[in-house]
């Protein structure tokens, strides 16, 4: 419940949270940010979707490489802003639609 | 004590001692049934006054009862999200029709507890389902079991019909058979089954809570989880915290099998030591060298040193085991464990249903890495290749079948070190020749 300073967007509370302590009041009007603290976009692969093509090894092998079979592996952790673009060209370029860019609940 | 007990147990007196699933005098008829726990208390399902949770899930949540089938996930939260999924209790009543799951398919080959207790208790699991279904909304309710592997189906059916007859089926329950196989009764091959689509498990999300069978918010609960989840209806969350800890609490049933005296299903509370397990099952029928415990996706712990460790989650989880759905198997002194190793092994890897890559890859390179060690003369390389094979598994299927798999080669070459030194010196040793122990089906379809 600590936010500490609530600078970034990043930064605000839960939607359901009603403000009965009347701190900020009419801070959260507007979309809701699209990114919460703790949400950041992480790569993920369909194990079942995926048919080891290989286009996303080749390219995002910053954090993308290959097992002995072909199949990617990825590296663990959410992806930097850098390379967020690149992320999801390789989505993109899936041929089975197997890699994800998706945000942990 | 704490007072609320649904009213409606009023002519039974909650059970005191163990046991409290499995009556000892036999399967009762539905009339004895609830002359001794009670009528079903469906009150408790339905939602609250105010539109909130039906007070059994917070029930459920307060007993701190997870789930029986092996992942162990607190079963209230699960019943609360599908709750919520369905719309249930909310503004408009239940929005959503939403489904549930008991799963009794039992493929863990070393467990036979869903079996005996459907056989033993079949209204107990029905109360269960019916309350639980009332307390989700669900509008249709499922009790999966694999006939090849010995459940009462004719039996469950007719159990089934009985209670519509006495009104007490508020949704209606079929009795499917599932196919037999090590992960077609994993939670999603059984949606998939349920959906006319093959017995084999799927990518989440979407979790089922959210989109399970047809389509719909569905609540899996393992049958033991549901004789349970009927039995805090009646007797209330602190009943069920009598027994066990405060982190495992209640009851669980747990299969014994291997080098023991009276192998079978032994209802324990959660936290006895193993030791006490193991006399209670008559002790060691030869002497004892490991147990497995919690099955294939469990891990192998030294014996004695393991008798003095706690049977729950968190009291094996430290020392590389699980209780996962209740199981144990002692290995005796006359057994190679890394023979028994590399034939559970093969047997999993024969299990996988092939549609990820790195499972249907990884574990027969796995399985036969593991053989070489036991049957061949491992050198350090055969160890470094099994160890890599086991992180390269590990997290990257839909199932958790390759995770489980790396995890019972981890303990196997934790436990018996020993043997692998001398393996390495002296090629394998005569106990390979022994039968097999741990049971592993040798045909896949003939897996129950």
């Amino acid at each position: 419940m600590n936010r500490g300073q609530a600078s970034t967007p990043g930064q605000t509370g839960t939607p359901g949270q009603t403000g009965t302590r009347g701190q900020t009041p009419g801070q959260t009007p507007g979309p809701a940010p699209r990114q919460r603290r703790g949400e950041r976009p992480i790569l993920q692969v369909n194990p079942i979707a995926c048919e080891a093509h290989g286009l996303c090894i080749e390219l995002l092998p910053e954090m993308i490489s290959a097992d002995p079979w072909g199949y990617p592996i990825i590296a663990p952790g959410p992806v930097p802003d850098e390379l967020l673009s690149l992320a999801q060209r390789a989505v993109t370029a899936c041929p089975t639609l197997a890699l994800l860019l998706t945000r942990p609940q | 004590m704490a007072g609320a007990r649904p009213a409606a147990g009023e002519q039974a007196s909650p059970p005191r001692k163990i046991p409290r699933l499995i009556p000892p005098d036999g399967p009762l008829s539905l009339d004895e049934h609830l002359a001794r726990y009670g009528a079903i208390p469906f009150s408790a399902a339905l939602p609250s006054r105010d539109g909130g949770i039906p007070a059994l899930i917070a029930a459920v949540e307060r007993s701190g009862l997870t789930g029986r089938g092996g992942a162990g996930f607190p079963a209230g939260r699960k019943m609360r999200a599908v709750a919520q999924a369905g719309g249930h209790a909310g503004p408009f009543g239940s929005a959503v029709g939403t489904v549930v799951l008991a799963n009794g398919a039992e493929s863990e080959p070393a467990s036979g507890k869903d079996r005996l207790l459907l056989a033993r208790a079949p209204h107990l699991v029905l109360d269960g389902i019916a309350l639980a279904a009332e307390a989700v909304g669900a509008t249709r309710a499922y009790l999966c079991v694999h006939s090849g592997g010995g459940a009462p189906e004719p039996q469950l059916r007719e159990a089934i019909t009985l209670r519509e007859r006495a009104g007490l089926n508020r949704v209606p329950i079929q009795v499917i058979d599932v196919p037999g196989g090590y992960v077609a009764s994993q939670e999603t091959a059984v949606i998939s089954f349920l959906n006319g689509g093959p017995a084999l498990p799927a990518f989440v999300p979407p979790r089922p809570s959210r989109k399970g069978a047809h389509r719909r918010p569905t609540l899996v609960q393992n049958v033991e989880t549901l004789a349970h989840v009927a039995l805090i209806a009646r007797y209330g969350a602190a009943w069920f915290r009598e027994m066990g800890t405060a982190q495992a609490a209640g009851t669980a049933l747990v299969t014994v099998g291997g080098a023991i005296r009276r192998p079978g299903t032994y209802e324990i509370a959660l936290g006895t030591p193993v030791g006490d397990l193991v006399q209670r099952a008559g002790g060691p029928a030869e002497p004892v060298q490991a147990i497995l415990a919690g099955g294939y996706f469990g891990g192998w712990l030294p014996f004695p040193a393991a008798q003095r460790l706690a049977l729950s989650d968190d009291g094996l989880r430290p020392a590389g085991a699980a209780l996962g759905p209740g199981v144990l198997v002692l290995l005796p002194e006359s057994a190679c464990g890394l023979a028994e190793t590399a034939r559970v092994t093969s047997y999993l890897a024969s299990q996988s249903a092939g549609q990820c890559g790195p499972c249907s890859n990884g574990l027969p390179a796995l399985a036969d890495a593991i053989a070489h060690i036991a049957y061949g003369q491992p050198a350090g390389e055969a160890l470094r290749w099994t160890e890599h094979l086991m992180a390269l598994v590990t997290g990257r299927g839909a199932c958790h079948l390759p995770d489980g798999t790396a995890a019972i080669v981890a303990s196997a070459l934790r436990v018996f070190a020993s043997d692998l030194r001398r393996h390495a010196e002296h090629g394998p040793c005569a106990r390979i020749r022994r039968a097999p122990v741990v049971p592993a089906p040798a045909d896949p379809h003939e897996a129950s």
